[in-house]
C-alpha cells in the first residue's frame, strides 16, 4: 500500500508530496486522507488517527512546527491532479471531487460561482481532501451470509453508516463476492451492474474500473442514480443493481422501480443507525415499504468497517449484531 | 589577377543575392507561419470544446494534424512535458524555446526589424501559456479565441508587409551585392 500511496501522492506536487512520503511506513500503510488547506498546517489522516506533517517531515502535534500548505501548493496540487486540463473536468469541479487513477478521489472546496442559484463551477480553490481508496477483499466476508437466502438469492440491502466509516468498502467488497459467486452459500455468480455516480464504488478512471469489482460486473459510471437505474434496467439485465448514497426522492424511486423488476439493490446511505434512516424523508418510504430486505449498520467504533448489526426488515429473521469487527476482521455476532 | 578580382566580385555579388533572397524569403514565409499558429490554436480550441479532451492529449493531437509545420513541433514537445508532469505553463514556455529557435545572427544584423516582428508574432501564442488549462472551458475558449484574433492581425500586417518587402529585398540583395564588388574591384 505504501508504494501505491507514494505515487499517489507525487500528484499533490513535489514539496506537500515529497513532505507526506517522509513520514512513518506504518502511517503511509494505513493513510486516509491527506488534507491540504491554504495558510494552514498540512494534516494526515491514517487509521482513524490524525497528524500533523512537519515542516521537516514526519509527524507533529504542535501546529507551530507543521508544515504551512500555501495557496502556490494548492495551485500546484491542482494542476498536478487535473493534468492541466481543468476545463476537461468542469462537471467533476461542479460536483466537488475528482477521480484519480486507482481510484482515489480529490474533494475540492473554494469560491463557488454560481449559475441560476446552483453551483456552476469552483473557483479559487483553497481546500483540497485527498482520500485513499482502500480496497479490502473479504470486507463482505462476515455480512454476506446474512444477505443471501436459502435459494442462493442476494437480498436487497442497503448499507447505514455516518461518513468515514467504510459503507463504500463493503458495498465493493459485496458486488464482487456476488458477482463472482459463493459456492458455500450456494450463490451462483450474478450479473451486478454498478451505478457509479461519483466514481466511488469501482473508481473508474477514463472508463475502466481501477478497483476489483468481480468478472460480472458491468459499471455506469458518472451518471445519476435515477436516470442510471432506468438505463441499466433496460439495457444490461441486471441481476443486481449496487449503488451508493441513496439520499434523493428520484434516487427513492428509482430503485423502487428496480425492486419491483424483480432486481436486488445493494445501495448505502448516510445514517448513524436504522431509527436515523428512518427520520430521513427520501429514506423512510424504502424501508416501510419493504424494499430492502436488509439494512446493515456499519460505524467506526472499533475502527473503520466496524459492523454493528445485520437488520431484517422482511421479517425473517432476528438482528444480528456484531460486537467486534473491523471489516474482514473475525467477530464474535450475537443474535439480539 | 584579372581573375582573382573578377571571382571576387562574382562571389560578393552572388552573397549579396543569396542574402537578399534569404530575407526575402523570411518576409515571405511570416504570414504563413503565423497563420500556421491560428491554426494550430483553432484546432486545440475544438479539441478543448468538442471533446473536453485534457491537454496533453489534445497537444498531441494537434502536433498530428499540423504535421511538418513548426506549431506540430511546438505541441509535440508539449505533450511530451504534460505527460512527463510538468505544470502546463512551464511546459508551455519550453516548447515555445523550439518557435523561437530560427533567428541566427547574420539575418538579426541584416534585417534587425524582422527579427523585431517575428518575436512580436508569437507573443499573442507565448502569452497564453499563464492561463492554459488552469480555468474552465468558457474561460479558456475566450483566451484561446482572443490569441486567435490577435494573430490573425499580425498575420494580415505580415501579408501587407511581404507583399511591399519580398520583392524590395530580392533585389536589394543583388544590388547591394554589385555596389560592393564595384567599390572593391
Amino acid at each position: 500500500m505504501a508504494h501505491q500511496a507514494l505515487r499517489v501522492l507525487s500528484l499533490l506536487g513535489d514539496r506537500v508530496g515529497g513532505l507526506v512520503a517522509t513520514l512513518p511506513g506504518p502511517c503511509l500503510d494505513a493513510l486516509e486522507e491527506v488534507r491540504l488547506r491554504a495558510n494552514r498546517p498540512l494534516i494526515v489522516h491514517f487509521g482513524g488517527q490524525e497528524g500533523m506533517v512537519a515542516r521537516r517531515g514526519g509527524l507533529c502535534h504542535h501546529p507551530e512546527e507543521a508544515c504551512l500548505v500555501t495557496p502556490e501548493d494548492c495551485r500546484t496540487a491542482l494542476q498536478r491532479l487535473t493534468c492541466s486540463s481543468l476545463y476537461a473536468l468542469e462537471e467533476e469541479i461542479r460536483h466537488g471531487y475528482l477521480t484519480l487513477p486507482g481510484g482515489h478521489r480529490v474533494g475540492l472546496v473554494g469560491h463557488a460561482v454560481l449559475d441560476g442559484g446552483r453551483v456552476r463551477t469552483l473557483r479559487d480553490i483553497n481546500g483540497l481532501n485527498l482520500r485513499l481508496t482502500r480496497e479490502v477483499r473479504g470486507a463482505a466476508d462476515q455480512v454476506l451470509p446474512h444477505l443471501v437466502n436459502r435459494r442462493g438469492e442476494i437480498l436487497s440491502t442497503l448499507v447505514l453508516s455516518p461518513p468515514q466509516a467504510g459503507k463504500t468498502t463493503l458495498l465493493r467488497d459485496l458486488c464482487r463476492q456476488v458477482s463472482e459467486g459463493r459456492p458455500d452459500l450456494a450463490m451462483p455468480g450474478r450479473k451486478v451492474v454498478v451505478v457509479d455516480e461519483r466514481s466511488e464504488i469501482a473508481g473508474c478512471y477514463e472508463g475502466v474500473p481501477q478497483c476489483e469489482v468481480g468478472p460480472r460486473t458491468d459499471v455506469l459510471d458518472g451518471c445519476p442514480k435515477a436516470e442510471g437505474v432506468a438505463l441499466v434496467l433496460r439495457a444490461m439485465s441486471p441481476e443486481v443493481i449496487v449503488t451508493d448514497e441513496l439520499g434523493r426522492p428520484e434516487d427513492v424511486a428509482a430503485v423502487r422501480e428496480a425492486v419491483r423488476c424483480g432486481v436486488a439493490v445493494l445501495a448505502s446511505a448516510h445514517a448513524g443507525d436504522l431509527a436515523e434512516a428512518e427520520r430521513r424523508p427520501a429514506l423512510a418510504p424504502l424501508l416501510t415499504e419493504g424494499c430492502f430486505a436488509r439494512t446493515v449498520v456499519l460505524s467506526r467504533r472499533r475502527g473503520p468497517g466496524t459492523v454493528e448489526r445485520v437488520v431484517p426488515l422482511d421479517g425473517g429473521q432476528s438482528p444480528v449484531c456484531w460486537a467486534v469487527g473491523r471489516q474482514g476482521g473475525v467477530g464474535r455476532h450475537v443474535v439480539d | 589577377m584579372w581573375w582573382i578580382k573578377a571571382t571576387g566580385a562574382l562571389l560578393t555579388v552572388g552573397a549579396g543575392t543569396l542574402l537578399g533572397l534569404e530575407v526575402a524569403a523570411r518576409w515571405a514565409r511570416r504570414p504563413r507561419r503565423v497563420g500556421e499558429l491560428r491554426s494550430a490554436l483553432a484546432l486545440l480550441e475544438s479539441e478543448m470544446a468538442v471533446g473536453r479532451t485534457p491537454l496533453p492529449e489534445a497537444a498531441a493531437r494537434v502536433a498530428a494534424l499540423a504535421p511538418g509545420t513548426e506549431a506540430a513541433g511546438f505541441f509535440h514537445r508539449l505533450a511530451a512535458d504534460l505527460k512527463a508532469g510538468a505544470p502546463a505553463a512551464a511546459a508551455w514556455r519550453r516548447a515555445a524555446g523550439t518557435l523561437a529557435g530560427e533567428s541566427d545572427r547574420v539575418i538579426l544584423l541584416l534585417a534587425p526589424r524582422l527579427h523585431r516582428e517575428e518575436a512580436a508574432d508569437l507573443e499573442p501564442f507565448a502569452l497564453l501559456g499563464g492561463v492554459i488549462g488552469t480555468t474552465g472551458l468558457d474561460d479558456q475558449l475566450k483566451h484561446l479565441a482572443l490569441a486567435r484574433e490577435r494573430l490573425a492581425n499580425r498575420e494580415r500586417e505580415a501579408a501587407a508587409e511581404a507583399a511591399r518587402l519580398v520583392p524590395l529585398y530580392r533585389y536589394a540583395g543583388l544590388a547591394s551585392g554589385l555596389l560592393l564588388a564595384l567599390l572593391l574591384v
